[in-house]
């Protein structure tokens, strides 16, 4: 015969499974969720580029948006929902070291129009929000990361790596630069990435060709031989992974 | 009455409108058949895909169907793929020329390293000659792939043609897989050049006039520099247009006005000089 204790006992755990479960399913989406951050800088402008590689994500069965000019703390708050998540933008350094992203804001008054988005340790604010703070566990249902800007997969002595942190955090596959990169290379080998990832070549296909096939179009233009710097693009996690048929990562 | 001087110059008037129609129809006539010669120089779709089986034969491999991809970011090439995504070729859309092959296995193939430097290096000539490029007159540059590069199993043989120290827009790379001495990825780019690459702009003063544009010298402590400026000598074309032209490479930090912690962009700016008139060359526009 079962006790009155064991009866709560049993309750408790069928309820700590249900919420296991809700949680489970608030950060699954169906279909599963893609994101591409693109900015109006000054200087430079990639709120197309992210349209392009988020278009191939809707074609290949993502929710798939691209967002221009948000904060740091939109994509900070968000991205655990993301099966895809990419940005494509400027780097940013702090006392020369690299250490991040720039998410230039005109998108809400409650935050300045320069946030950053940075690797390392430190308290949030309202200009900035650090890959630190979140659990380790953060990234676990993403897919992919890409971070398409310079310096965003080198390994700074202060701090670390913007990209690799991303991969620790549970991100399947971390896609970002080790070096300087050209603007225009920058966002060709965006819009390329993604139209070999809605074409099921893995990532690190997808990575690779996108590189040669931009420094094949722009070299010629641009009177030179080396890529423009995308020969430091960088991959951590699988390189086989695919992003077709659209889901989230494990 | 009618006036005589008048009708002769009514009739001057008549003939030299009959003529400058005449004229205007023979200039659409030549023009209509430049666009028929043109449209007939194209390559098909079907010629394309014919192309590209060829080319992965080129590798030792076989493929039963091969699709032109749609939407390929980069105009005027056809991509064209097989089902399973093996390999990748590109064919120029104005000649049906190949200017790329790639295998997605043996790009993937991981691996210990089994093949030295130097037996790549052969297997990549011999490939570039199978393949009916002629490597005479280029420079070799083996291109060094980080540890967590997606290529950092690939050797990358680059040739590119350099005459009297000027960089040519013609340039050949073919990529061996370090494990299994296999051919990953070939392409090329090939232009005869036709115009003079004597510079008048000496290299100093377009590195000044390259900085001048950018406006860094004025800037002073909200930007600081990575290394010198870089200069090279190149052709570049772009739709079928080449000018001599001064790359000017900076590498910089910019401070961010009002940045936290220092806050700067890193940059990487490449300004392009006319060789020739000094001008600021835009290779987007």
């Amino acid at each position: 015969m079962f006790k009155q204790r064991d009866i709560l006992i049993v309750l408790i755990l069928v309820a700590a499974l249900a919420g296991n479960t809700i949680a489970y399913a608030t950060t699954k989406y169906s279909p599963p969720r893609a994101r591409c951050y693109g900015f109006q800088y000054s200087d430079l402008d990639t709120r197309l580029t992210a349209k392009h590689g988020s278009d191939e994500l809707d074609l290949v069965g993502y929710d798939s948006m691209y967002l221009y000019d948000n904060p740091a703390h939109y994509a900070y708050n968000n991205m655990y929902q993301n099966a895809i998540y990419a940005f494509t933008g400027h780097g940013v350094t702090f006392s020369g070291h690299p250490g991040g992203v720039v998410f230039w804001n005109t998108y809400t008054s409650s935050y300045p129009k320069t946030t950053y988005f940075r690797s390392g340790s430190g308290s949030n604010t309202s200009s900035q929000v650090w890959l630190n703070n979140l659990s380790n566990s953060s990234f676990s249902e993403m897919l992919l990361a890409v971070n398409a800007g310079c310096y965003t997969a080198y390994s700074d002595s202060t701090y670390g790596n913007y990209t690799k942190r991303m991969y620790e955090k549970g991100a399947n596959t971390a896609i970002g630069f080790g070096d300087l990169v050209l603007d225009e290379y920058n966002k060709k080998w965006f819009e390329t990435f993604f139209w070999y990832v809605r074409y099921n070549y893995t990532f690190g296909n997808a990575s690779y060709n996108a590189a040669r096939d931009t420094g094949q179009l722009y070299d010629p233009q641009f009177g030179r031989s080396d890529w423009g710097g995308l020969w430091s693009v960088t991959l951590y996690g699988s390189s086989t992974a695919k992003g077709t048929p659209a889901r989230y990562g494990i | 009455m009618i006036n005589r001087k008048k009708l002769l110059g009514f009739m001057a008037g008549i003939v030299i409108l009959s003529l400058l129609m005449a004229v205007i129809i023979t200039l659409h006539n030549i023009d209509s058949k430049r666009n028929i010669v043109n449209a007939e120089s194209f390559a098909s779709k079907t010629e394309a895909v014919e192309r590209a089986k060829a080319s992965v034969a080129l590798l030792g491999k076989n493929v039963d169907t091969l699709e032109i991809l749609d939407g390929y970011p980069i105009e005027g090439v056809y991509a064209i793929g097989d089902r399973e995504r093996k390999f990748m070729v590109k064919v120029k859309k104005s000649t049906g020329e190949l200017i790329g092959i790639s295998s997605s296995d043996d790009i993937n193939a991981h691996g210990p390293v089994k093949v030295s430097l130097e037996d790549a290096n052969k297997l990549a000539k011999q490939f570039a000659e199978k393949a009916g490029v002629n490597l005479a007159g280029c420079e070799l540059t083996t291109e060094d792939f980080g540890p967590d590069s997606p290529a950092k199993n690939l050797y990358l043989f680059k040739w590119f043609k350099v005459n009297k120290d000027v960089i040519l827009p013609s340039s050949i790379n073919v990529a061996v897989n370090k494990s299994t001495g296999k051919i990953a990825s070939f392409s090329k780019t090939d232009v005869a050049v036709n115009i003079p690459i004597e510079p008048r702009i000496a290299k100093e003063k377009a590195i000044k006039l390259a900085d001048k544009s950018l406006g860094l010298s004025v800037k002073g402590n909200k930007v600081k520099m990575i290394n010198d400026p870089n200069a090279s000598l190149g052709v570049s074309v772009k739709n079928g247009i080449q000018q001599l032209v001064w790359t000017i490479d900076f590498k910089f930090i910019e401070a961010i006005p009002g940045g936290e912690d220092g806050a700067g962009i890193p940059r990487f700016v490449s300004v392009l000089v006319d060789a020739q008139t000094g001008e600021i060359f835009d290779p987007m526009k």
